[in-house]
């Protein structure tokens, strides 16, 4: 009898996040991965009836791409960590499955929108070859890729522009992108230019209205004149800041030490 | 021509040591070979016994450095030879085994029974699990997969029988041929939690040779199958016994280099690495190990910034291993983006079986960088649009973000002119007014330190030396003092004699 209302249940899932009715699935899901752990088919394990298994990943990747719709970082962050050890098993579960390659594409994108570049490409280590294949792959690779290079307009048309982005969940991580982006122009320019005219800083900082661009400006700290924003300069004059003799000072001591430490 | 140089003096030095074993040089006959061969193993089971009695594992060291040089010599003859002179009779457990896979059963068996009811002298465990490695060895080098495993499974039963100290350095290197040769049959994720069971227990029983080397071998293991994370929290937390023998740590500052190389600690991985091949064997039969870990050395040293030295390059050893880095090497220092495109396509397949292609895509940035400081350095002012014209960008606005970016990560010293369209670079600073060197000197001076501090910790004084010594200093003082008493007296007779003189 639970195997009957857990199918029926499992399909009401199916068919729920296909309509786009992303709360009515939140609601499932708990219920849904109870039954999976009485199966005894939560954690995958050599023991585990196969077929079942690719319903309960299947499962889960749903769940994983509700809470990207939901915006729940957490919650995306729990559904990977459940899913990892099924991709692990990838090739004893059968059918292979179409969400995979969309999935570890967004948590790469998740990662990226942290700023977390070592997890990143810790992961991408694992995947090896299909960056290049698989256009969902292919995505947050380029972005990292042209986000180290400093060319932040691809990124910019990357995020925005809709015929670029491969699907939709990864239109929600657009908004966190562009204001990274703006954050990283923010402070090359800061560095780069001495000066700069308010009409080319729109231009730059990719911002449409003017009330915008005025609000940044505050947020940053930086100071207008005459149509033009200055950038605080930092002294730059070793000279000036005088001798490190702290530095020295405790340098030589350590030496001393070391030669007198009877080893 | 470099190759056969460098490996003649070798040669000299092998027979320097085995006078006897003029193999090398003149052939002889099958049956001397056998004889010669027989009576080296021979020579290492007294070293064995005399590593378990005086409890010094550089006897067991010694027998294993020459493990290597015997595994090319040994034939199943000299096998079932070493089983008669090692086992009292071959129905002992191991000798049976040993009999089993080399296939010699039945010619052996005729041998008395009657001994096993009698007395038989206990075989030192030694020299047991020393055979079976012998039998590894052999069965590795014959290509034998699915013996080798099924025997290598047997033998594991009968060395965890053991619990003695000075079985470790033998011990490890079973484990080693153990999971090598699971490895080479692709059961590596089953070996996983055998290897932590048995890392535990080497912990416990303060092993530290089992437990330097099986912690290799599970970093290995995990790096095999791409799971670095987990990697990474094995160094976290296990403690790494330093005291190790050098191959073994060698091998594990290899993959602690890796593993940091992929998670973009880049100067910790090239400490590492630099670690790993000073404590390496600088001969040849270390060749393996050191192309591998001058590839790794030579990508991190390009993400760091740096051009790896091209003497390097020119070494015998290294030459051919390397020339596809050298391509790359020479394809970052120019610093254009195609040429780089063009260097990868053409080596990818060796780049992706060197498991170095992911790290190397990561390079695609540094040839932007290096391309914008040759720009910086050779022009004081340059329009954007030539930028963009020679290092191939897409469009001048990318330029001018990648400019900008470049400035910030402190690549290049300049600033932009956003309306005029240029990058004008600044003025170079004297660097010995700087920090500059007083840092370098810092580093310097630091590492002579640990290395001063590590030789006078690895000197060694054989025991109960200093007791001779100590008597010899005491027959010296008693000596001075009678010189120095003849010498009063003598003085106090010259005295006199002065004042006679007066």
């Amino acid at each position: 009898m639970p195997q009957k209302s857990f199918e029926t249940r499992a399909r009401e899932l199916a068919s729920a996040f296909a309509a786009k009715d992303y709360e009515r699935c939140s609601h499932l899901l708990p219920q849904l991965k109870v039954t999976l752990s009485q199966l005894n088919i939560l954690v995958p394990r050599l023991s585990s009836d196969l077929e079942l298994l690719a319903v309960a990943r299947d499962i889960l990747e749903i769940g994983a791409l509700t809470a990207i719709f939901l915006r729940d970082d957490l919650l995306f962050s729990r559904y990977i960590a459940q899913l990892s050890p099924f991709y692990a098993m990838k090739d004893k579960i059968q059918p292979p499955s179409s969400n995979e390659k969309k999935v570890i594409a967004l948590r790469l994108l998740l990662l990226l929108s942290k700023n977390d570049i070592a997890e990143f490409h810790t992961e991408l280590e694992t995947l090896e070859d299909e960056a290049d294949k698989d256009v969902y792959i292919r995505y947050p690779v380029m972005l990292e890729r042209w986000l180290m290079e400093g060319s932040y307009d691809k990124v910019w048309k990357a995020t925005t522009q809709r015929s670029e982005v491969p699907a939709e969940e990864f239109a929600i991580f657009a908004d966190i992108l562009v204001d990274t982006i703006r954050s990283e122009i923010a402070t090359c320019s800061e560095k780069a230019y001495p000066s700069l005219p308010l009409m080319n800083a729109k231009h730059l900082l990719f911002f449409t209205e003017d009330a915008d661009l005025v609000e940044f400006i505050d947020q940053r700290g930086w100071s207008t004149k005459d149509g033009r924003i200055y950038f605080p300069q930092e002294s730059t004059d070793p000279l000036e800041s005088g001798l490190p003799m702290e530095n020295i000072i405790e340098n030589t001591l350590g030496y001393a030490r070391e030669l007198e430490t009877i080893v | 021509m470099p190759a056969p140089e460098s490996k003649e003096p070798k040669m000299d030095n092998k027979d320097e040591k085995m006078t006897d074993a003029d193999t090398v040089q003149k052939p002889k006959s099958p049956e001397e070979i056998t004889a010669l061969v027989l009576n080296d193993i021979k020579q290492n089971f007294v070293f064995l016994d005399k590593a378990a009695v005086n409890f010094e594992p550089r006897f067991s060291m010694r027998v294993l450095r020459g493990l290597g040089n015997l595994r090319r010599r040994l034939t199943p003859d000299i096998l079932v030879s070493t089983v008669d002179a090692a086992y009292p009779s071959p129905s002992h457990k191991s000798a049976a085994l040993i009999l089993k896979y080399l296939g010699k059963e039945e010619s052996t068996m005729e041998v008395d029974e009657s001994s096993s009811d009698s007395s038989t002298p206990v075989v030192l465990p030694e020299i047991d699990i020393y055979v079976l490695v012998l039998l590894q060895v052999y069965l590795l080098d014959q290509g034998d997969l699915v013996k080798l495993n099924s025997f290598n499974d047997e033998a594991i039963t009968i060395l965890r029988g053991y619990n003695r100290r000075t079985l470790d350095a033998l011990a490890a290197k079973m484990w080693f041929y153990y999971a090598y040769g699971k490895e080479l049959n692709k059961q590596v994720v089953e070996l996983r939690p055998l290897l932590l069971a048995v890392l535990r227990t080497s912990t416990l029983r303060h092993d530290t040779e089992t437990r330097a080397m099986l912690t290799t071998l599970l970093l290995r293991n995990y790096l095999h199958t791409q799971a670095i994370s987990q990697a990474h929290q094995l160094v976290l937390k296990v403690d790494f016994p330093e005291s190790a023998a050098t191959s073994v740590v060698a091998r594990y500052l290899y993959y602690v280099g890796r593993i940091k190389a992929i998670q973009l600690d880049y100067s910790a991985a090239n400490e590492s690495l630099i670690g790993a091949i000073r404590k390496a064997p600088q001969t040849s039969y270390a060749a393996g190990f050191l192309q591998a870990a001058h590839k790794l050395k030579v990508i991190i040293e390009l993400l760091m910034g740096d051009i790896p030295e091209r003497s390097w390059f020119r070494e015998p050893m290294y030459e051919k291993a390397l020339s596809p880095y050298m391509d790359l090497v020479k394809a970052v220092r120019i610093g254009e983006v195609p040429q780089f495109s063009d260097t990868i396509e053409k080596y990818g397949a060796v780049f992706k079986k060197d498991g170095t292609y992911m790290l190397i895509l990561r390079l695609r940035q540094n040839v932007i960088k290096t391309g914008i400081r040759m720009m910086s350095l050779s022009y004081s002012k340059i329009s954007l649009r030539d930028i963009c014209i020679r290092l191939h960008l897409d469009s001048e606005e990318s330029a001018e973000y990648i400019v900008a970016k470049a400035i910030r990560d402190g690549v290049i010293e300049a600033t932009i002119d956003h309306e005029k369209g240029f990058m004008q670079s600044k003025e170079i600073l004297d660097i010995y007014s700087t920090q500059e060197p007083n840092m370098a000197f810092h580093e310097r001076i630091k590492f002579c330190i640990s290395l001063h501090n590590e030789s006078v910790k690895a000197m060694r004084y054989p025991m109960n030396q200093h007791r001779v010594e100590l008597k010899n200093v005491e027959e010296a003082r008693e000596r001075e003092k009678e010189l120095a008493s003849e010498i009063q007296e003598g003085d106090m007779e010259d005295d006199d004699g002065d004042f006679d003189g007066l």
